[in-house]
């Protein structure tokens, strides 16, 4: 059974209950920062920040009208991560409920994740030389429950369903707003993700980059370059050879 | 003749010995033995990780984080030296060929991806922030291209005359102690 | 095999070393030829680099073998050489690199790539058994005149060598031992038909035919019943004491040395007494092959210790020895650069204040004196048996 999360960016009133709840239920620390031009708070992820709201003014000059609006950003959950696929130690695992996991023991900090995924997502703690990111509350899933963000949106701009469901919601609420749609729909980063976004707007002009559907071409090149070591084998034993029959003719 | 140099003891014929290669090294140059040891675990660390990862998993956490991570740090540090040190000196220029300066640039290679991928959310970046730009745009491709350039470097060190030749060639020196005519 | 390529008679060990070498170049600073020419091709690791590329396409045939040029470059550097052994020394494998650029010359012999002189020398050696050009039959001359018993029986041979028998300046050396043997009352006496140690074929390459000298020597010596073999000449003392054995695959039936551990021995029991020491300052030239390839560094300095109140030490001096020039046929390959090799010796001499400057080579002796001459340097060069016996007290 696979399971998605619809996020609806026209009904998010910038809450951060998700945040806060994520914190909670993963026994996260709060983190000290600065006050920034704009409101979003952390600024960015971090090891202890698997979600935050992105507050994105939008000013119109023209018609002098302000849109505001709160994109929660975090770890896509992808079809075929890319983070996944460049772990040497195999620490990331999709879930059978589609939840992408670093398991932390396995992790052994390479950070070949960070550079990997398209998004931009995991983020690494120097201290501990360990990665995290977030990881669907698949203990909560597996248990029967919605993910703790979902959980705690007021206004249900987090949906969390069976992944066809999540989907069928997703297209009809584009129709609905005329808007738009990132995820496993029409186009399918890295395959189809399992947060699927829908907002007035385009969602790359808040910021969600372009993916294509496949990884690029680096992460097959990382993992299969070690097949270069059968010519290395074989040249040597060649060299042998050679050596061996250059005795024979003395 | 200002610097020629004094050797201490000699014996003719002489006995090629593997301990006697290493005071040898030793003697001929302290930079080289340890661009060659930190060359080294470099290569069986790193080839430890992508090789083994799938079943050793997180206890390669300090192999990675010390042996591979901190050693590679010094190694990066102590090559420019290395190099300049060999440019610089006439008697070991007329003798590198074309497989050593294929190997530099190689190393090159690994020494900037590897910097590029240590420097991704390090608190060290912070403070040169014209390296992290720099860098910025080799981000996505450098864990990549630092695993390929090992074993390519592994590759050519095999196939073409290079390193792999002169690890045979002076085991069986040292095997037969440089007698056996 | 048909036709012979270039170094096709190398061995597992001398293809290794192709690639065991670690390009360090610490050879090549320390060559004495490299630093008086400084034309790569006299430097040691050089010769190398130019010789790994005919070795790949021995393992590889698919690659390419140097030009015809190339060749012809490295094949004149390695006779531009002096076999001194420096490059062996520092060299942080210690691998030996004389016997690799001997068999590189063996190799250029077969190709018919040697420099003429070197086939001239070795041509002489074959037909007059000397490599100086002069007749076998004169090759005792230089007993005239002087008490030089030749008989058969005798306890001690002394081996004379090719330098020592026909070079006239360098009769004073075997004037010398002779002197110091008589005076010794030691029961000795020359070869009757001694003939070249075979350096010049050892050296210039020519090693097929060295066989025949070792077994004419040897059979000759061992035929006469001689304990023992003194020797003027370092080379043809090295000959015998570590290729002789090699080529006939047993230890010979008597024993070698130098005469300088002949005088030392003579001076510790007593054989031998001196006058008084002369108030000269004098200093040692050790040769190449007798101190850095045989080892013989103290003998030669207690024994003229006892000649002069003062015994100076030269820079560059035992085991770091610096190359009189006149070694491994390279006098004969470019005399020019070989007297100017030579010539730094001497200012190292002059430097120290050394009024005379004794060898215990012949070859070294002949390099050093000429050279003293041209450079009009008022530095004596004395042949260490000719030193020493200078100081023969009569009893």
């Amino acid at each position: 059974m696979e399971y998605a999360v619809l996020v609806d960016v026209t009904k998010c009133i910038g809450c951060r209950g998700c945040q806060v709840s994520c914190k909670r239920w993963n026994d996260l620390p709060a983190e000290t920062t600065t006050h920034q031009t704009d409101w979003t708070n952390p600024p960015t992820l971090s090891y202890d920040t698997y979600t935050h709201i992105q507050f994105k003014l939008d000013y119109n000059k023209s018609s002098d009208t302000t849109t505001w609006r709160f994109l929660n950003w975090r770890c896509m959950h992808c079809q075929n991560p890319a983070c996944l696929d460049a772990c040497p130690v195999d620490a990331i695992v999709k879930t059978g409920e589609g939840a992408v996991v670093i398991k932390e023991d396995r992790c052994i900090g390479c950070k070949y994740c960070i550079s990997a995924c398209p998004f931009g997502i995991p983020q690494y703690n120097a201290k501990l030389e360990k990665v995290s990111k977030c990881h669907m509350c698949f203990d909560r899933i597996q248990d029967g429950k919605e993910p703790a963000c979902v959980q705690a949106c007021p206004t249900d701009a987090l949906v969390f369903g069976q992944k066809t469901t999540i989907i069928q919601k997703a297209t009809q609420r584009k129709t609905q707003i005329n808007g738009y749609v990132y995820g496993d729909v029409d186009n399918k980063p890295l395959g189809g993700t399992g947060f699927i976004y829908v907002a007035d707007v385009k969602l790359q002009t808040l910021g969600i980059p372009e993916v294509s559907e496949q990884t690029s071409i680096d992460i097959p090149v990382m993992t299969n370059s070690k097949l270069l070591i059968i010519p290395a084998i074989a040249g040597s034993l060649f060299y042998l050879a050679a050596w061996r029959k250059r005795r024979m003719e003395e | 003749m200002s610097k020629t140099k004094e050797v201490k003891e000699f014996e003719y014929p002489p006995k090629v010995t593997f301990s006697g290669v290493l005071k040898g090294l030793w003697q001929t140059s302290k930079l080289d033995v340890l661009f060659h040891s930190l060359m080294a675990i470099l290569l069986v660390t790193g080839l430890a990780i992508d090789l083994l990862g799938f079943v050793l998993g997180g206890a390669l956490a300090p192999v990675r984080q010390i042996l591979h991570g901190y050693l590679g740090a010094i190694f990066t540090i102590i090559y420019p030296f290395y190099i300049i040190k060999i440019f610089y000196t006439r008697k070991i220029r007329m003798l590198m060929t074309g497989i050593n300066y294929l190997d530099f640039l190689l190393y090159t290679v690994l020494i900037v991806t590897g910097v590029t991928v240590a420097s991704t959310n390090q608190i060290w970046v912070d403070n040169l922030p014209w390296l992290a730009d720099a860098l910025s745009s080799l981000r996505q491709y450098a864990p990549s291209i630092h695993t390929i350039t090992t074993y390519v470097w592994l590759l050519i060190s095999t196939l073409l005359p290079g390193g792999f030749l002169h690890g045979i060639a002076t085991i069986y020196l040292t095997s037969i102690k440089g007698e056996n005519d | 095999m048909s036709t012979p390529e270039f170094l096709d008679n190398f061995n597992k060990k001398q293809v290794s070393w192709m690639y065991a070498c670690s390009k360090c170049g610490e050879c090549i600073d320390e060559c004495p030829v490299y630093q008086q020419t400084s034309d790569n091709y006299t430097a040691p690791g050089f010769k190398i680099k130019k010789m790994r590329p005919i070795i790949n396409k021995q393992l590889l045939s698919f690659t390419s073998m140097p030009s015809e040029s190339e060749i012809k470059n490295l094949t004149k550097g390695l006779y531009e050489c002096t076999l001194c052994g420096r490059c062996v020394s520092v060299c942080p494998y210690q691998y030996d690199l004389v016997e690799l650029w001997e068999k590189a010359r063996e190799s250029a012999v077969k190709m018919g790539l040697e420099p003429t002189p070197i086939r001239e020398m070795m041509e002489t050696t074959l037909t007059d058994k000397n490599f100086l050009k002069r007749p076998h039959e004169r090759r005792k001359n230089w007993t005239r005149r002087l008490d030089v018993p030749e008989k058969e029986g005798a306890e001690t041979l002394y081996f004379v060598g090719c330098v020592t028998s026909y070079t006239p300046s360098l009769r004073a050396a075997a004037a010398g031992v002779t002197a110091i043997l008589n005076a010794a009352k030691e029961d000795w006496a020359i070869l009757g038909d001694e003939w070249c140690c075979g350096v010049p074929l050892k050296f210039g390459g020519g090693t097929e035919r060295f066989r025949e000298f070792v077994t004419h020597n040897v059979n000759l010596i061992e035929a006469s019943g001689a304990k023992k073999v003194v020797f003027s000449c370092p080379g043809c003392y090295r000959m015998f004491k570590q290729e002789y054995p090699k080529i006939l695959g047993r230890s010979l039936k008597f024993s070698t040395l130098h005469v300088a551990e002949l005088v030392n021995e003579y001076l510790k029991v007593g054989k031998l007494s001196l006058k008084e020491k002369l108030d000269e300052k004098i200093s040692y030239h050790d040769p190449c092959e007798l101190s850095r390839l045989l080892g013989v560094i103290d003998e030669p300095r207690k024994a003229l210790a006892a000649t002069s109140t003062t015994l100076l030490e030269l820079p560059e001096n035992k085991i770091n020895t610096h190359c009189c020039g006149g070694g491994g046929l390279y006098k004969g390959v470019d005399t020019e650069n070989s007297l100017e090799i030579a010539t730094k010796r001497i200012r190292q001499a002059e430097a120290i204040g050394s009024e005379t400057l004794v060898s215990a080579c012949p070859s070294c002796v002949m390099n050093l004196y000429q050279s003293a001459r041209r450079a009009n340097s008022s530095v004596q060069v004395l042949d260490f048996a000719d030193a020493i016996s200078r100081q023969i007290k009569e009893v």
